[in-house]
C-alpha cells in the first residue's frame, strides 16, 4: 500500500469522525416526535402580535381535544407565502394554513389542499359563514378553502371636514354622488383635497367593485380578462377628470403617501375629506389621529347590477398531506365558529365571517372597530353573487393596474392609450384555460 | 540681499504647486465625503429613527426629530415574547459554527484538490465548480425534503451540518487559488525533514493560508448572519427565530408594522457584523489583495 494511499484514507477518516462527532454533539439539541399523540403544525402569515393572540386561542382547541398539540408558525406575508411554495413542492405543508385568495386557485388545483366538503357535517359549521363563504374556495368540484374572516370595502371621511360642509357620507348613492361631494370638499386654499386617488395605490377592490357594478368581473371562469376596456376606461377617466380639477392630491404626492402606510394616509394627515379604503382600516386609522372619521359603503355606477357585493375572504385550507384530516377539518372549524377562541383574536385578521361570532364579540370591540364589523354585517343582507377564483396572475394584475393608474395619474400616456396597454398585458397575464 | 527675492519667488512658487495640489486633494475629498454621505444616510436615517417615537418616522422623516426616546429598544427587545437577544444568540451560535464549519472543511477539501493527487481529482474539481454555478433555489425544495425527512427540521442542523461537509465550492475554489500560490518548494523542504501530507498542511500549508482563511472566516460569518431564506424555512419555532426572521416578527405588510422597534432591534444586530468587520479589516484587505478575489 503506498503512503498516499493511506493518508488520503486517513484524511477521509478524519473527516468522517469529525463530521459524525460535530452531528452528534448538534442533534442533542433537536429531537424527533415519535410518540402517538395527535399533533398539528398551523401556519400563518403576520407579525408575532398576531401569532401570540393564535397561539392563546389555539390552546383552548387542544385543552378540548385530549392529546392533541398544536404547533404554530408565522412569517410576514411574502416570506410566509415564499416558504409554503417551498413546503408545497415537497408535499410537506403544515397541516392547517391560512391561505390567500390571490393563491387558493393555484394549491387547489394542484391538488396540495385537502377537499373540506366530506367534514362539512361533523366537523365544520358553514352555515353561519355566509353565503360567498364556500364558493371563494371551491375549485373543480371540491372546497379547499374557507373564509375565517372578511374585509370589505369603504368610503372613509373626516367628520369634522363633512360637517362643516354639512355633507353625509351616506347620501353618496352614485360615484356621481361621491365626485361632487369631494368637489365640495376639496379646499386648495388650506390643501385640503376632496378624495384620495385609489388608482395608484397596490390593491384595485373599488376598481372590482366597479367592474362587478357593470355587470362585469375581473377575472373570467376560465381565470382570463374579465372586464371590457371601456369600463375600466370609465374608471380611470372618472378619476383623471376629479385630478385635473384639483380635488383629487397630484401623482406624486398620492404615491408618496401611499408609500407611507397608514401614518401618512391624508386622513390621518388631515389633508383629504374622504378616502377609498378597505373598511378594516378604519381602526387602524383612526389610532393614528384625534379626528373622528367616518365609515360608509362605497356609491355604485347607474344601473348597478343588485348582487355585486363582495367580501374579499381571509381564507383557511388543510394540507392534502396531512396525516390528521378530521383533526384538521375540526380546528378549521374552531377558528371560524369558535367564540370564546375569536374573543381572544377578535379583529385582528378581519371581521370574523360566522354572523354568530360577529355579534358575540362586538360589546368587547371599540366605536370604529364595531363600526366595521357593522359595517360588514348590514352590506352582507345584499345579494352577492360569487367572486370568481383569483387565478395565477391575479397579483401580477394588480401590479397591471397599478402601473396603469399611475402612467395616466403622471401624465404620460393617454387614458385610452393606456388602457390598451393595460388589456394588451392582462391578457397576456392571465391566459383564458 | 540678491537671494532674498528668489527665495521668496521660489516659496511662492511651492505654496502655489503646493496650493494647488492641496486644492485638488480637498476636492477628490469633498466628492468621496458627499458619495459616502449617500450611501451611509439610510444607515444613519435608521439609526434616527430608532430614537424617534413610533409615530414621528414617517411624519417627520428627516434626521432630526421633535422628540427622542429610548422606547423602541425597550419595546423591540420584548416585542415579540421572547427577549430578541436571544436570537442574537441564535445567530451567533449559527454564524460561529459555520465559520467553524468551512475553516475546517474549506480547508481540507482545498489541500487536497491542490496538493494530492488522486484519481479523479481533475473531474471531482470541475464536479465542484460546477456546483458554484447552480442556483440556490434549484437545490432548495431536494434539501428541505432530506432535512425534513430525517427530521431536522425546526434545529440548527439543516443550517449547519453542510458546512462541515464543504458545500461552500466558492470558499475552496478560492483556498486553492491560494495555496497554488504557495511555493511547492516548502512541502518538498517538509518532506525531506519527514512530514507526511497532514503534516505538511498542519505545518506549512496552514499557517502560510491566513489572509484566505480570514476572507473565509469574515465572509462566511456576514452570509450567515444575513441569511434569511434557510433561517425562515428551517427554524419555525420561534425559540429558534434567528435576528433576521426575528426582525421580520415585527412587520405585517397587510396591517401595521412595528417600524421603530423593528429598527431598534435592526441597529442591535448590526452592531455584531460592525465588530467583525472591525477586528477582520487589516487581514480582510490582505486576503483580498493575495486571493484575487474581487
Amino acid at each position: 500500500m503506498s503512503p498516499s494511499t493511506f493518508s488520503r484514507r486517513a484524511f477521509l477518516g478524519v473527516g468522517a469522525a469529525a463530521g459524525v462527532s460535530l452531528g452528534l454533539a448538534a442533534c442533542s439539541g433537536g429531537s424527533a416526535s415519535t410518540s402517538t399523540s395527535k399533533s398539528l403544525t398551523v401556519a400563518q402569515w403576520g407579525d408575532s402580535t398576531r401569532a401570540g393572540l393564535y397561539e392563546k386561542a389555539t390552546k383552548l382547541f387542544t385543552a378540548a381535544h385530549k392529546g392533541t398539540t398544536a404547533k404554530l408558525q408565522y412569517a410576514d406575508l411574502n416570506p410566509y407565502l415564499e416558504r409554503l411554495a417551498t413546503q408545497a413542492a415537497a408535499r410537506k405543508l403544515p397541516d392547517v394554513l391560512w391561505m390567500r385568495d390571490t393563491h387558493i386557485g393555484r394549491y387547489g388545483s394542484a391538488h396540495a389542499l385537502l377537499d373540506l366538503s366530506p367534514y362539512f357535517d361533523n366537523q365544520i359549521d358553514t352555515k353561519t359563514l355566509g353565503a360567498a363563504a364556500i364558493p371563494s374556495g371551491k375549485i373543480a368540484g371540491g372546497v379547499y378553502a374557507l373564509p375565517t374572516h372578511y374585509v370589505g370595502q369603504a368610503t372613509l371621511g373626516s367628520k369634522s371636514l363633512l360637517d362643516a360642509k354639512g355633507i353625509d357620507l351616506n347620501s353618496f348613492t352614485h360615484w356621481d354622488d361621491l365626485a361632487a361631494g369631494a368637489t365640495e370638499l376639496a379646499d386648495p386654499s388650506k390643501g385640503i383635497y376632496g378624495v384620495g386617488d385609489p388608482t395608484v395605490n397596490v390593491t384595485h377592490r373599488h376598481l372590482e367593485a366597479w367592474i362587478r357594478q357593470s355587470g362585469e368581473e375581473l377575472f373570467t371562469k376560465g381565470g382570463g380578462v374579465g372586464f371590457t376596456a371601456d369600463t375600466v376606461e370609465a374608471w380611470f377617466e372618472f378619476w383623471d377628470k376629479l385630478r385635473k380639477s384639483k380635488v383629487l392630491p397630484s401623482a406624486d404626492r398620492e404615491v408618496q403617501a401611499d408609500s407611507g402606510g397608514s401614518a401618512t394616509n391624508f386622513l390621518v394627515t388631515g389633508k383629504a375629506a374622504l378616502m377609498m379604503d378597505s373598511s378594516n382600516h378604519l381602526s387602524s386609522l383612526q389610532a393614528l389621529t384625534k379626528n373622528p372619521l367616518v365609515m360608509g359603503s362605497i356609491p355604485t355606477v347607474p344601473n348597478s347590477t343588485d348582487d355585486w357585493w363582495f367580501f374579499p375572504p381571509i381564507l383557511i385550507s388543510a394540507a392534502a398531506n396531512t396525516k390528521n384530516p378530521e383533526l384538521a377539518a375540526a380546528l378549521i372549524g374552531f377558528y371560524c365558529n369558535d367564540v370564546p377562541a375569536a374573543k381572544i383574536t377578535l379583529l385582528n385578521q378581519g371581521a370574523p365571517s360566522s354572523d354568530t361570532v360577529r355579534s358575540a364579540i362586538a360589546p368587547a370591540l371599540s366605536a370604529s372597530d364595531k363600526a366595521f364589523i357593522d359595517q360588514i354585517s348590514r352590506e352582507q343582507k345584499n345579494p352577492s353573487r360569487a367572486l370568481p377564483i383569483r387565478p395565477e396572475g391575479a397579483s401580477q394584475l394588480d401590479t397591471i393596474l397599478t402601473r396603469t393608474g399611475q402612467q395616466i395619474a403622471y401624465g404620460r400616456q393617454s387614458i385610452s392609450a393606456a388602457v390598451a396597454a393595460l388589456m394588451t398585458s392582462a391578457k397576456q397575464a392571465l391566459p383564458e384555460k | 540681499m540678491t537671494t532674498l527675492p528668489r527665495w521668496g519667488a521660489s516659496t511662492n512658487a511651492r505654496t502655489q504647486a503646493g496650493n494647488h495640489h492641496r486644492g485638488r486633494r480637498l476636492l477628490t475629498h469633498a466628492v468621496i465625503i458627499v458619495a459616502g454621505i449617500a450611501m451611509i444616510y439610510p444607515l444613519i436615517w435608521m439609526i434616527a429613527s430608532s430614537f424617534k417615537p413610533d409615530k414621528l418616522i414617517f411624519t417627520e422623516p428627516g434626521l432630526w426629530s421633535s422628540t427622542w426616546t429610548l422606547q423602541n429598544y425597550v419595546d423591540g427587545w420584548n416585542q415579540i415574547g421572547l427577549p430578541f437577544g436571544l436570537f442574537l444568540f441564535n445567530s451567533l451560535i449559527i454564524s460561529v459554527a459555520c465559520v467553524v464549519g468551512n475553516l475546517f472543511s474549506c480547508t481540507l477539501a482545498a489541500y487536497a484538490f491542490s496538493r494530492l493527487r488522486f484519481r479523479g481529482s481533475g473531474a471531482m474539481f470541475a464536479f465542484m465548480l460546477v456546483t458554484i454555478m447552480l442556483p440556490f433555489q434549484v437545490i432548495l425544495v431536494p434539501q428541505y425534503i432530506l432535512f425534513q425527512t430525517i427530521g431536522w427540521t425546526n434545529t440548527f442542523l439543516p443550517l449547519i451540518v453542510p458546512k462541515f461537509l464543504g458545500v461552500d465550492s466558492f470558499f475552496i475554489f478560492l483556498m486553492v487559488q491560494f495555496i497554488r500560490g504557495i511555493p511547492r518548494e516548502l512541502d518538498e523542504a517538509a518532506t525531506v525533514d519527514g512530514c507526511g501530507p497532514i503534516q505538511i498542511f498542519w505545518r506549512v500549508v496552514l499557517p502560510l493560508m491566513r489572509p484566505a482563511l480570514a476572507v473565509t472566516a469574515v465572509f462566511t460569518f456576514i452570509w450567515t448572519w444575513n441569511d434569511f431564506l434557510t433561517p425562515l424555512l428551517y427554524l419555525t419555532d420561534q425559540a429558534k427565530f434567528t435576528a433576521p426572521v426575528g426582525l421580520n416578527a415585527f412587520i405585517d405588510s397587510t396591517g401595521v408594522t412595528s417600524y421603530g422597534p423593528m429598527f431598534a432591534m435592526a441597529i442591535l444586530s448590526l452592531i455584531p457584523l460592525f465588530i467583525v468587520f472591525l477586528l477582520a479589516q487589516r487581514q480582510l484587505v490582505q486576503g483580498i489583495a493575495t486571493t484575487g478575489l474581487k
